[in-house]
């Protein structure tokens, strides 16, 4: 324990990264839902199976498989594209690897999330921005994405917690958040349980940080909705 | 001679016919309103007066006929398939034939106020400060200045539908759509908003109302249409189509009102 003890910041250091990842890749995925969903309700004949192809593929993925085919599949594409066009290789940010693989992989899990979302809005609420003569684009902005994110928080929520988890994966590639730090200590101090634990207690504070975050959320939308 | 009946036509219907699949819901059904008419549409559920509302402003796309708004025809035709070409009228259709609904359709998300300020801000382009002005003396129209801050959750059925009936006056529609509005409420809510109706009706708004409620037909209406089965099978002044009509469907259809009331 005493080994681990000066490596204690470097390691809590590493929250940073895995909260900014789990951040861009969240917004990522909300995004792509949002928009997924959107384009579907548009009813253009393509949206339907365009998304639900998506959802399928990106569903039944490991996520460490999207994570090496979008980090090492890059470099490579890159390493050929700098040979034949005669520049010098760029190296691949392991930061944006992860963010992109993890983004679109999970923005499958937040179409389903979304499009729930969307079935379980009385479409009377949208008739009625459509009957007061609010142009198409205007019953979207102002009516359907703030129900549509009202009735999503829970699974967002959830989706979320599971992303924190998935961040860790990161580390494979070399991203140093948490857990690649953790290893890193517990290699150098021979105490990997100290070394882990730290990064338990760490994951432990952001995911309870996070529920709070959700309950009150949930509890200002719910008081919009009772009396 | 009626005044009804001097006044110009504002809002026609002509040959509106609608099918669901195979079903025909609407059968080419005729109707015109004159400016300053209220128009009860009375029939059995199932008639497609509901429908045929919907049709007036094309949240159900008819599949033909022509709607005429103040010599203004808009055609089923120009809107079948997903053409933006004439998505621009249609809004400004919108903007002129306002409507109620039967559950109300307030947004959750916004209160009383809000609610009501959407069509001056977003429809109108009102300014914020004018626009909330201007909802809360809407809302003091309908008896609800005191509520303006409520969501609707935080209201009765009653409120809600009058909130809504005050966010349907904001944009000053030309005609007023109402289907069934009071069919979702408790019967003791049923009055206070029958009443803010038949305030409007007596301000000489033209409204087109789709009702249950015979009495108000009765007292408050200046023509009655009767459907059934996806036409209009008779159709004149509430004295005409509910006291002396003989034909048979409509003297059954009110014979089981009497029953219930």
């Amino acid at each position: 324990m005493h080994a681990t003890l000066p490596f204690l910041p470097y390691i809590v250091g590493g929250l940073a990264v895995t909260i900014l990842a789990s951040l861009v890749t969240f917004a990522c995925a909300v995004a792509i839902g949002l928009a997924a969903t959107l384009w579907m309700t548009t009813g253009h004949p393509a949206a339907g199976p365009i998304v639900r192809a998506y959802v399928a593929i990106f569903r039944s993925l490991p996520e460490l498989l999207c994570i090496f085919l979008v980090y090492y599949g890059c470099e490579i594409a890159l390493q050929k594209a700098a040979v034949s066009f005669g520049f010098r290789p760029i190296p691949i940010s392991p930061f944006l690897a992860v963010t992109v693989a993890i983004g679109v992989q999970f923005g499958a899990y937040s179409v389903q999330i979304f499009s729930d979302a969307h079935r379980s809005i009385n479409p009377g609420l949208f008739e009625a921005a459509h009957a007061l003569g609010l142009s198409p684009r205007k019953v979207t902005t102002r009516v359907a994405i703030p129900l549509i994110l009202q009735a999503a928080i829970p699974g967002l929520s959830n989706l979320f917690s599971v992303m924190l988890k998935v961040s860790a994966l990161a580390s494979v590639i070399g991203l140093e958040e948490v857990t690649r730090r953790a290893k890193i200590v517990a290699g150098s101090t021979r105490e990997p349980f100290a070394a882990y634990a730290v990064a338990v207690v760490c994951f432990l504070v952001i995911a309870a940080a996070a529920a709070l975050l959700q309950a009150r959320l949930e509890r200002s939308f719910r008081s919009t909705r009772e009396a | 001679m009626k005044d009804s009946e001097v006044a110009p036509v504002i809002l026609e219907a002509r040959g509106i016919t609608k099918s669901f699949g195979g079903h025909e819901a609407l059968r080419g059904v005729d109707l015109a309103a004159h400016r300053g008419d209220v128009v009860a549409v009375i029939g059995p559920s199932g008639s497609g007066k509901s429908t045929f509302l919907r049709c007036l402003n094309f949240l159900e796309k008819p599949s033909g006929g022509q709607v005429i708004l103040d010599g203004e025809i808009f055609a089923a035709a120009d809107f079948s398939g997903r053409s933006h070409q004439h998505r621009g009228r249609l809004i400004k259709l919108r903007r002129r034939v306002g409507m109620v609904f039967q559950s109300f359709n307030l947004w959750p998300h916004r209160t009383a106020l809000g609610n009501v300020m959407e069509g001056l801000t977003q429809v109108l382009n009102m300014p914020a400060s004018e626009a909330k002005e201007r909802a809360q003396e809407l809302l003091n129209k309908v008896g609800l200045a005191s509520h303006a801050g409520h969501y609707p959750a935080q209201l009765s059925g009653g409120q809600q539908q009058r909130v809504a009936i005050a966010r349907t006056l904001a944009t000053e529609p030309e005609v007023l759509l109402f289907d069934e509005p009071t069919s979702a409420l408790d019967p003791e809510l049923v009055g206070e908003v029958l009443s803010v109706i038949q305030a409007l009706a007596r301000e000489g708004r033209t409204m087109l109302v789709v009702t249950h409620e015979i009495g108000f037909a009765r007292d408050v209406a200046t023509k009655v249409v009767f459907m059934a089965d996806g036409a209009v099978q008779e159709r004149g002044s509430p004295e005409d189509v509910l006291r002396q009509s003989q034909s048979p469907t409509l003297r059954a259809f009110l014979s089981r009102f009497r029953q219930e009331r």
